[in-house]
């Protein structure tokens, strides 16, 4: 059984808890297991292949549709929430007037695991999405070799100066398991009622060996 | 039956593409993005603020009891120094601070028809002397004082959404840390009790504790 939880869960602050060494490091960008990612990437013209905004739109209009079934994207299971956006021009709020001499394509992230495992994952589970995702930018190399593309995500990210998590010591698989779990105590409590203890060790046994990867 | 799946889908995402902050929904969740420009010279203290800031528990966004992973971050200047950018690149005449929290809203209540404003009213009640303090530092800022300035404010700055992922669906902050301290009482009870050897016992100590879990 793995994915011991620590009692504080929701309470610990970041980096106070025995996180894994290679989640020890304090730089920003990170909460506990949380880790943010957040990347701008100029969008070419219409006239180039795959350019333009309404390309873009086109394109995440079947994203849209496609998350709502199972599919490649649920196959990341390390990510908590991520986020894709298209800025035309930057909200005026009485700024010195900005023009955008290109769109920028937006990308957003809250995962766990290293920079490497992420990016690795994204390359090889969704190379399609990622081609078709970036293609409207500027330099993007294509999901593969993997290297050039990290070089390019690492080159266009930025650094959260304060970076947020209500749990930072959860992973994502540790979370959707924990849920998922919720009906089965319901179910198992309601038949221990019913059982003498001789048949409860017996279904008890059963029920650890049942959610033991959940665990 | 395929091809009706399709078409609600289709229909569904252009539904969601009108507006502003539009594809920020999916099912209960919400993402709030926005983008806000930095006073000439207020960076550096902007900055400074954000760092100091205490992390987990003790950040000021821990108050918020439906955000789940939010972001302050300063784009000081859109990256070129990389093979391919374009000849003419963007050169930002202010700074800007983004501002991102992923939230899910209660079954119950208007708290998830009502978004973002409702996450913006709750900042501004919650934390108002953070949300001074760090916007205070942006063009135009009205302060929380007038509840309604600061969401209007906020809600001009935002940011459109084509596509919004979310691995956990539906799942409020309490409903997560609620499912994770029950899985982590399971365990514990289950490697406690390995060695027990008295049925009768075993099963008064499941009751009883199990009765915590839901």
């Amino acid at each position: 059984m793995v994915g011991a939880v620590n009692d504080s869960i929701s309470s610990a602050p970041c980096g106070d808890v025995p996180y894994p060494p290679e989640v020890l490091d304090e730089t920003l960008n990170r909460c506990g297991r949380a880790r943010a990612m957040t990347v701008l990437t100029p969008v070419k013209p219409w006239y180039r292949l795959q350019g333009g905004t309404a390309w873009v739109r086109a394109v995440f209009l079947v994203a849209r549709v496609k998350t709502q079934k199972p599919g490649d994207i649920q196959k990341l299971s390390f990510i908590h929430f991520a986020r894709w956006g298209l800025i035309r021009r930057i909200p005026d709020l009485g700024q010195p007037e900005e023009r955008l001499n290109q769109p920028l394509f937006m990308f957003e992230s809250n995962y766990n695991g290293t920079f490497d495992e992420y990016i690795d994952a994204f390359a090889h589970i969704l190379t399609k999405g990622m081609s078709l995702f970036w293609g409207s930018s500027y330099g993007f190399p294509t999901p593969r070799p993997v290297a050039p593309f990290k070089h390019y995500i690492h080159s266009n990210e930025y650094v959260a100066q304060h970076y947020y998590s209500a749990y930072p010591t959860a992973t994502t698989t540790m979370i959707t398991s924990a849920l998922s779990l919720e009906a089965s105590y319901a179910d198992f409590r309601a038949l221990a009622q019913t059982l003498s203890p001789e048949e409860f060790v017996r279904a008890y046994r059963k029920f650890l060996t049942e959610v033991q990867d959940k665990l | 039956m395929k091809l009706l799946a399709t078409a609600a889908g289709v229909l569904s995402a252009l539904k969601l593409g009108k507006g502003p902050g539009a594809g920020s929904r999916n099912g209960r969740s919400y993402v709030f993005t926005s983008l806000t420009p930095i006073r000439a010279g207020r960076e550096d203290d902007l900055v400074a603020y954000l760092g100091n800031l205490p992390m987990g528990r003790e950040s000021p966004l821990a108050r918020l009891p439906y955000v789940h992973l939010a972001r302050w971050l300063v784009i000081d200047h859109l990256k070129t120094e990389w093979s391919g950018a374009p000849r003419d690149p963007t050169r930002l005449r202010s700074r800007y601070l983004l501002f991102t929290a992923n939230v899910t809203a209660p079954e119950k209540g208007s708290y998830g028809k009502d978004l973002p404003g409702s996450l913006l009213r709750e900042l501004a009640g919650e934390i108002p002397g953070d949300a001074d303090a760090i916007w205070g530092n942006c063009v135009g800022y009205p302060g929380s004082a007038s509840v309604e300035e600061f969401v209007a404010y906020l809600t001009k700055s935002q940011l459109d959404t084509l596509l919004f992922y979310v691995g956990y669906p539906n799942s409020t902050v309490e409903d997560v840390t609620r499912a994770l301290a029950a899985q982590d009482r399971l365990l514990r009870f289950a490697r406690r009790h390995q060695d027990e050897d008295d049925p009768a016992r075993l099963q008064q100590a499941y009751l009883e504790e199990s009765a915590a879990w839901l």
